[in-house]
């Protein structure tokens, strides 16, 4: 049976891009909230505990990042550690010298002053994916 | 220098790839994979989640908001990382990849085939990459 839910704190871009696509496929918002949901219940714990430290990396980037334009920052161990670089080269150096040392659990790179939304068109992909959509 | 491929004769039409050595930058773990060759693709590498995971390139996660589209439209959000790419011995550099979540063939997209000289040999099944412009006896064969 269906219920009425009246949610609070939905990221304003992330609801754009499902209703964007929930138009596209014709199916309601809330049949894309169910869909979704359902695969969250799926998904193995220990990917969603992944995610969970995926976002506390990109909250410890943002904090740290803030009022800089220039460089690329690393996070690394859930914000544990952080370090400034001129490139990306030297920021992979210092990502690899971790992992030697057996001490890299999850990392983010955060170029700075760059593009802020990038799109990538992708050929002759889209009927294959459609189907792949309406498949799931 | 350059090398050869053969298409993939299995997919209908036949299609264009080439074997790349793909390898997470931090880790040192490689993986030898055919990539299609699309040239409508946008970006350098699209990958798909099994060689995400394999790779574990989730630890050199680029922190970007990259969007596919697809025919214009359906924004599908990509995982954008690094990783070192080697195609064929021919080019090889430290680039941005991407994860698309639903895809199920990896690409190879025109910013790097933008930086290779491709022969096309569709009769034969055959293409040939170089870093210089490819000989006469390939330039001749593509002339009416």
């Amino acid at each position: 049976m269906a219920k009425k839910v009246f949610l609070r704190g939905i990221d304003e871009k992330l609801y754009a891009e499902v209703k964007a696509r929930a138009a596209i496929l014709g199916i309601t918002v809330s049949e894309a909230v169910n869909r979704a949901l359902e695969t969250w219940l799926r998904t193995p714990t220990s990917d969603v505990v992944g995610e969970v430290s995926g976002e506390r990396l990109r909250e410890a980037a943002r904090r740290l990042s803030r009022g800089r334009d220039r460089g690329v920052l690393v996070v690394a161990n859930d914000g544990e550690l952080h370090a400034w670089f001129d490139s990306l080269e030297e920021a992979v150096e210092w990502l690899r010298e971790l992992h030697r040392r057996g001490v890299l659990r999850n990392s983010l790179i955060k170029p700075l002053g760059g593009e802020r939304v990038r799109y990538l068109e992708v050929g002759g992909g889209a009927d294959e994916l459609l189907r792949e959509l309406r498949r799931s | 220098m350059s090398c050869s491929e053969s298409y993939d004769a299995a997919r209908r039409p036949p299609a264009p790839r080439v074997k790349v050595l793909l390898e997470n930058p931090v880790t040192g773990r490689g993986l030898e994979i055919f990539l299609y060759l699309d040239t409508g693709f946008d970006g350098t590498l699209l990958l798909t989640s099994k060689l995400w995971d394999e790779l574990e390139l989730r630890l050199v996660e680029l922190d970007e908001d990259v969007y596919a589209l697809h025919g214009g439209y359906l924004p599908v959000r990509l995982a954008p990382a690094l990783a070192r790419v080697s195609i064929c011995g021919v080019w090889s550099a430290l680039t941005r990849v991407y994860l698309h979540p639903l895809a199920r063939r990896p690409l190879l997209g025109r910013e790097v085939l933008n930086e290779l000289y491709i022969y096309l040999a569709g009769p034969e099944g055959r293409l040939t990459l170089s870093r210089s412009p490819l000989g006469l006896g390939a330039h001749e064969a593509v002339e009416p």
